[in-house]
């Protein structure tokens, strides 16, 4: 338990200088095994598992899910997506963000990548919402919140994650997050409908569209369906492997973009440069976190750990609050991905002790990562829009995520008393 | 293939970056091609290939380890920036010479972890289990890689090293 600490707190030493994650977790997992085991079995453990995981074949599903979002960016499918939402749902006040985050998650549910769906939204969606006259605390606060869509819906790069490092089911973390994921969705746009119930000004009706532009709209998404439908069916009928759901997914979102005119070579060249980088990036932090997880189970601490989150007194719910408060603060100042990456070592074998089902903590996790991406000081969602969007406030931009911050603590509340949210649909296949 | 790309970083980066930037995108190509070429075989024709899978494994450690050459020499390993605002001047420069010497060990113990495993796959004559395919070329390239990517770390510091303090300029915040 005394080295665990030391290791945890000098990792935390690490992250506060800036020092990168995977560097820092690699270091403290090396350096950690080889004072509670050996230096011999540390550096054996650390270039069996750095070669074990760069060569293996159920690891390339990462980045072929990268390439078919990189290939969906390129193909401009969130154009189509946001038209044919905002022919149904403009017309309503405040349509235009109920629009941006249904086109949101219909993005995500192709990218797999929460960052690519800020950015993208806010290029497709803020011009009209400026346009009509929103204000910039709703505009801003919809498109940060809808961005955090795309780590949650399935095919997400953070449920991938999840499942390569706590070996659970992937096909199976893509079934949980898909009710999570809808829920998400409704109560964005209920919580836009409450908005401009309360304020009006803030979100002005659009230009009502009519049934024939509607329903063409709609059909020009069927690449989107499509897509997603080939993966999740293939994935739950047991047709592909998620490896093989990555490549057919890839090479479909590929021929789409090819079969629209919208990929040219140097677009090809640059969608699949920006996977290779990011494969190279989240790589280098999966090498940290394994070395850090083989540390972890060493030293024993896992059990200890249990030992004591089990005994707080109101049992396995009082102990995932505390994990949810833990998340939540370190949340406000770790992103993403990267947190998932540095509390999955820590945190699975006190969840799998508990008895918690992985698959359900996979989506809990999730989810408290995603909000972890609009919580300030540090939000990356809100980063990112602010780098676009020059002109608004840092504060205008938290402020209007506020009301979508309550929805995802409330949406957090649905999945803990309500664990069939999530392990119902993996519980029919 | 016809339509304007959209703008990206890798257009406004260092001309010197892009047989780099090539490399990478060629291995995740191969990469996606031949994982696509064995899914298409194997559902359209029942004849999947028999290479398919570790080839592509293989690919995805070339990827990796030529991408960490890219993200390292570009400062683009994933960062959590949270005592960014108050560290400014000296305390920077220390700062951020830290973070590459720190940078700097962990990837020469990646080389010299991929290089002495070379070594050792070399004495043994390691084969891949799926194919006929050596293992020690790729765990010899994987540590020249990472040498690679450890000699940009080094450039780094000693750039850092001989620039003022007040010129030092934190690395961006990465995440994905």
């Amino acid at each position: 338990m005394f080295e665990t600490l030391i290791g945890l707190s000098a990792l935390i030493l690490l992250l506060l200088a800036r020092v990168p994650l995977g560097f820092g977790m690699l270091i403290v997992g090396f350096v950690g095994s080889a004072v509670v085991r050996s230096p011999n079995a540390a550096l054996a453990g650390i270039s069996a598992t750095i070669f074990d995981i760069a060569i293996s074949p159920a690891f390339v599903v990462l980045p072929l899910f990268l390439l078919m979002g990189a290939f969906v960016s390129q193909a401009r499918l969130s154009d189509d997506l946001y038209d044919a939402a905002y022919a149904w749902l403009g017309h309503f006040k405040g349509g235009l963000a109920m629009s941006t985050v249904a086109a949101s998650g219909g993005f995500a549910a192709v990218s797999g990548n929460s960052v690519a769906t800020v950015v993208t939204m806010a290029k497709v969606a803020l011009p009209s919402m400026r346009r009509y006259g929103y204000s910039d605390k709703l505009a801003a606060g919809t498109i940060a919140a809808g961005g955090t869509l795309g780590i949650l819906i399935p095919p997400s790069n953070a449920l991938i994650i999840y499942g390569l490092l706590t070996e659970s089911d992937v096909g199976k973390l893509f079934l949980a997050g898909i009710v999570p994921g809808i829920i998400t969705i409704l109560l964005y746009i209920f919580v836009v409908r409450a908005i401009v119930t309360i304020s009006p000004e803030q979100g002005p009706a659009g230009e009502r569209s009519s049934w024939a532009t509607r329903f063409r709209l709609l059909l020009r998404v069927w690449g989107v369906v499509a897509l997603f439908l080939m993966i999740m069916l293939g994935i739950t009928f047991g047709v592909f492997t998620p490896t093989e759901a990555g490549a057919a997914g890839a090479l479909g979102a590929l021929l789409f973009a090819v079969g629209r005119r919208r990929m040219s070579w140097h677009g090809l060249y640059l969608a699949l440069f920006d996977a290779g980088k990011t494969t190279a990036m989240l790589f280098t932090v999966l090498f940290g976190a394994l070395a850090l997880n083989q540390f972890i189970q060493l030293s024993g601490v896992g059990a200890q750990l249990t030992d004591f989150v089990t005994g707080l007194k109101g049992g396995p719910t009082v102990s995932i609050f505390v994990i949810l408060g833990i998340l939540v603060v370190l949340g406000m100042f770790v992103e993403g991905l990267a947190m998932i990456l540095l509390v999955v070592p820590v945190f699975v074998p006190i969840v799998d002790a508990m008895g918690f089902d992985l698959i359900w903590f996979g989506i809990f996790l999730v989810v408290a990562s995603e909000i972890s991406l609009i919580t300030p000081p540090v939000g990356l969602n809100v980063f990112v829009l602010k780098a676009m969007l020059k002109d608004v406030e840092l504060s205008t931009i938290f402020a209007g995520i506020m009301p979508f911050f309550v929805a995802d603590i409330f949406r957090l509340m649905l999945l803990i008393f309500f664990p069939a949210l999530a392990l119902w649909l993996p519980s029919l296949f | 293939m016809d339509s304007d790309p959209e703008s990206d970083s890798t257009e406004t980066t260092d001309v010197r970056w892009r047989p780099m930037h090539l490399l990478v995108a060629t291995f995740i190509g191969v990469m996606l091609l031949v994982a696509s070429l064995d899914v298409t075989l194997r559902y359209a024709f029942d004849a999947p290939l028999d290479w398919g899978l570790p080839v592509v494994g293989l690919m995805l450690g070339l990827t990796i380890f030529s991408g960490m050459i890219v993200v390292t020499g570009e400062d683009e390993h994933i960062t959590v920036g949270l005592l960014d605002r108050w560290v400014v001047g000296r305390g920077r420069k220390i700062q951020v010479i830290t973070v590459h010497i720190v940078s700097l060990v962990s990837i020469l113990f990646i080389a010299q972890r991929m290089g002495s495993l070379s070594i050792r796959h070399f004495e043994n004559q390691n084969l891949h289990m799926m194919i006929d395919i050596l293992f020690w070329p790729f765990s010899l390239i994987f540590a020249v890689l990472a040498l690679c990517s450890a000699l940009l770390v080094a450039r780094n510091l000693l750039r850092v090293l001989r620039q003022r303090a007040e010129d030092v300029v934190a690395p961006e915040i990465h995440n994905v």
